[in-house]
């Protein structure tokens, strides 16, 4: 029987953005009860980011955070008063894991650091995560995606040699640094779990993004040598993405003399056979002339048929695919990959699944709360307030 | 003594390239005791195979493409046609190459090594003990090969039903692609990140790296750890079937919901981005020197014109907010790169910073490593190894309050088979000795 494997988990999560809301997407993936605490009015300020439905912006129809937040319960509070700060502790009391992005110091300033609330809950496991972490001497740097991609040393190595250099995915260096709070944390619950004692995890963006690509620094210390931009071309010919007749298809480098013979037999081109192309150096002399090879053949037949035909000869290939690609795609549809996700103000959407197919583990998918949805159940429920203090809160500011 | 978040959790690792180990090595750097088995043909790679002498000989009849990976390539097996290659200290193989490795020796410290023939059935017995008394098994070999060997999970579930089980094949382990071989390239092109990766002016185009990998082996260390967490409370063990392409495709799940909901986002920003402007990759003084600018309000443009001088173009109606600039950037992106040019990158960018703008040199490895955020934080130490000597590797970014960085350098090819045979599995030098004998275990390739 699946179950969750978070169950009983507590998150309190104050972050916003892309980072921190994907490390308690993932928990609450899992099966751990995420509350998410934001500002009144406004919100997580990814509400404000698009795409959005028809390209209207709408707080409650931003993709990017429907996308990040499901599994959670929204509450907002104004942690700039002094009610919305004891509301805070009052939360700590009964949390495992806490995890914030505010710029280095606030919470400190506002009380709440680490020290304070390890008084109040000593197996609290706080994470603080942002763009360059508590310590060094950019920590109070303004950072975006861009400028993270850029420190992390992964733009200079991607795109054309010819022109300037092409930044990475926007917000990937925040997705990689949600993957590794989560880990961080769910270590640091193993560890609270075995001694009763929390900790505080300081994580940096920039120093997770950096730490991904280690191969990189593996070339420096051993070879001296520098990656190069390519143009998109990994290893050897063919090594990329090519336009087909539908679409765009990826193939890998092939290595030995006998793949040539495997794509001959798929493409029907025996130029490819000539003894001039039989050694991966000798190929790479050769890209444009063997590129323009097999381009032709390429735009006759259509991206699913060429990845199908390519693999079934055993080359590696991928369809480069679109979101619509993605959606169609039979591989991901047999593995049950997407899962249907309701929401009153965008509808039913296919929302990107499970990192993996679990034999005993259910991976929870429930829609993104609505900013301040879950202030009534938490602040009366929970807290046992009065629905006149409720009231109150509210008319301070506070709520 | 409780030093570590998973002390008491034992890992053996049938991993090879960059997925698998770089989840092992996370699990490693938490505390878990990673046990690498190694293929007797020391084909996990990462793990040099070929001595000096006759490195030379296939380089003199080109069969070493000359890549900075050094990559070899051998028809025979599946291994060969997924290996990554070897990046020697200097270049130099030597005459242990599979102690020479960065790779390995990246991604393998803090393991322990042994070697063990899967394919005969001493080996096998030998590895169904291990089971017996670890708690996770990492596969990322293609889909077959632990099924050849016949160690599937059903397998493993009878000797440990607390057994979990991690494959990661490109594309799963079921599907109708379970069969397709693919390593990092075609998994992330397939896994939509490509797609959405390349100039807004351009088509779709690569990474600079094998990305997925990475992505992978930490999708894979997401998985692994709820699954023992569940296991706490359940002793249940099981089976995660993690598809490589899948990790990468969450990181565009807003380009997938925005095409759902019928936006008309462009497919592909490049370095230009959905609301700030400008946001480019402007040219610097110097050969191939670059720096981000992301100008995220009218605030920041203001602090941006300052910092170039107040130049009369800037106050120009064209350019007076972020609708206005974003259409009108072709010409801005031009004199703000004249501006741009005449600067170094990385002194600019501190400047820039000092005036509120958020800026980023475009770094090379030498100035990522040099970087003083780099330093202060340790995103590399330095660990002595017994056949390259002290150098930096990269170290995991997690600053934990209690949990302290694990420095133990990469295992040599089957250092720990002694430590695993005698005292995990309690068999006499002299049992050890046979299964040297038989060729089952080794502390070199056997050919």
């Amino acid at each position: 029987m699946a179950e969750l494997a978070l169950k009983g988990i507590k998150v309190l999560d104050l972050s916003e953005g892309i980072a921190g809301p994907y490390c308690t997407r993932l928990l609450g993936n899992f099966g751990a009860e995420v509350l998410k605490v934001e500002r009144p009015g406004e919100g997580d300020k990814s509400r404000q980011v698009g795409p959005f439905p028809e390209d209207l912006p709408h707080l409650e129809r931003s993709a990017l955070f429907l996308h990040l937040n499901i599994n959670k319960k929204g509450i907002t509070l104004n942690l700039e008063t002094t009610a919305g700060r004891k509301i805070i502790k009052e939360l700590v009391k009964g949390a495992d894991v806490l995890v914030e992005s505010f710029k280095p110091g606030q919470m400190q300033e506002w009380g709440l650091d680490y020290q304070s609330l390890e008084k109040i809950n000593p197996r609290l496991v706080m994470t603080s995560i942002t763009p360059f972490g508590q310590t060094g001497p950019y920590r109070d740097y303004k950072a975006t995606s861009a400028v993270l991609d850029a420190l992390a040393g992964q733009t200079l190595i991607q795109g054309d040699p010819r022109r300037e250099p092409m930044r990475y995915y926007d917000g990937a260096a925040e997705y990689s640094a949600g993957a590794f709070t989560y880990i961080a944390a769910m270590g640091a619950l193993f560890y609270s779990g075995n001694t009763g004692e929390g900790q505080y995890i300081d994580m940096s963006i920039l120093q997770c993004f950096t730490v991904l690509d280690s191969h990189r620094s593996v070339y420096w210390t051993h070879l001296g040598t520098l990656q190069e931009r390519t143009a998109g071309r990994f290893g050897v010919w063919p090594g990329k993405v090519y336009p087909c007749r539908d679409g765009y298809i990826g193939i890998a480098g092939v290595g030995p003399a006998g793949n040539l013979q495997a794509l001959h037999s798929v493409m029907g081109i025996p130029e490819l056979l000539d003894p001039k192309y039989d050694t991966a150096t000798k190929r790479a002399k050769y890209v444009t002339e063997l590129d323009a090879l097999i381009q032709p053949w390429l735009m006759q037949h259509d991206k699913v048929e060429i990845f199908n035909a390519i693999q079934k000869a055993r080359v590696q290939a991928g369809v480069c695919t679109s979101a619509e690609d993605l959606l169609k795609d039979e591989g991901y549809a047999a593995r049950g990959f997407w899962a249907e996700v309701d929401h009153p103000d965008v509808g039913k959407l296919m929302y990107p699944g499970a990192l993996a197919l679990m034999s005993e583990t259910e991976w929870q998918t429930s829609r993104a709360p609505r900013l301040g949805e879950h202030n009534e159940e938490i602040y009366l429920g929970t807290l046992g307030y009065s629905p006149q203090e409720l009231t109150q809160l509210k008319q301070g500011g506070v709520i | 003594m409780q030093d570590f978040p998973l002390t008491g959790i034992r890992v053996l690792a049938c991993d090879f390239a960059w997925a698998g180990p770089f989840n092992t090595w996370l699990l490693a750097n938490l505390g878990a005791e990673v046990i690498k088995v190694e293929h007797h043909l020391a084909r996990s790679a990462g793990r040099g195979r070929t001595p000096r002498a006759r490195a030379e000989v296939n380089k003199a009849e080109g069969r070493l493409p000359g890549s900075a990976g050094g990559r070899q390539y051998r028809p025979e097996s599946t291994f060969d046609a997924v290996t990554l290659g070897q990046v020697y200290l200097d270049g130099d193989p030597g005459e242990r190459p599979w102690n020479r490795s960065g790779y390995i020796n990246q991604f393998a410290r803090s393991k322990k090594s042994v070697v063990l023939d899967l394919s005969k059935p001493e080996g096998k017995e030998l590895f169904l003990k291990l089971v017996k008394i670890s708690d996770v098994v990492q596969d990322n070999y293609s889909t077959r090969v632990m099924i050849n060997f016949g160690l599937d999970y059903p397998v493993l579930r009878e000797v440990n039903p607390g057994i979990i089980m991690i494959r990661q094949p490109g594309f799963g382990v079921t599907g109708p692609y379970k069969e397709y071989v693919a390593g990092g390239c075609p998994t992330e092109i397939h896994g939509g990140l490509s797609f959405h990766m390349g100039y807004h002016d351009g088509e779709p185009m690569r990474p600079g790296t094998c990305v997925v990998d990475p992505w992978a082996g930490l999708g894979a260390c997401c998985v692994v750890l709820a699954a023992l967490w569940q296991r706490r409370r359940t002793g249940q063990g099981q089976f995660l079937d993690t598809g490589q392409c899948e990790c990468v495709t969450t990181i565009v799940g807003d380009s997938v919901l925005g095409y759902q909901m019928k936006s008309k986002w462009p497919d592909r920003f490049g370095n230009r981005h959905s609301s700030m402007a400008p946001h480019g990759c402007y040219p610097c003084r110097g050969e191939d020197k670059w720096i981000a600018i992301a100008v995220a309000c009218d605030e920041e443009w203001l602090a941006l014109s300052r910092a170039m001088g107040n130049p009369a173009w800037t106050k120009e109606e064209r350019f007076s907010n972020q609708l206005s600039r974003s259409q009108n950037q072709d010409e801005m992106d031009r004199r703000i790169g004249e501006w741009t040019a005449q600067h170094d990158h990385i002194a600019l960018m501190h400047s820039l910073q000092s005036q509120g703008v958020a800026a980023g040199a475009a770094l090379d490895q030498i100035e990522v490593m040099a970087d003083p955020q780099c330093q202060e934080r340790d995103y590399y130490i330095e660990v002595e190894h017994t056949e390259t000597g002290i150098l930096p590797y990269a170290a995991p970014p997690w600053k934990m309050s209690k949990v302290p960085l694990v420095d133990q350098r990469a295992p040599l090819l089957g250092e720990d088979n002694g430590y695993v045979l005698r005292e995990l599995l309690g068999l006499s030098d002299q049992e050890i000795a046979g299964l040297q004998e038989r060729r089952i275990i080794s502390d070199h390739p056997l050919e």
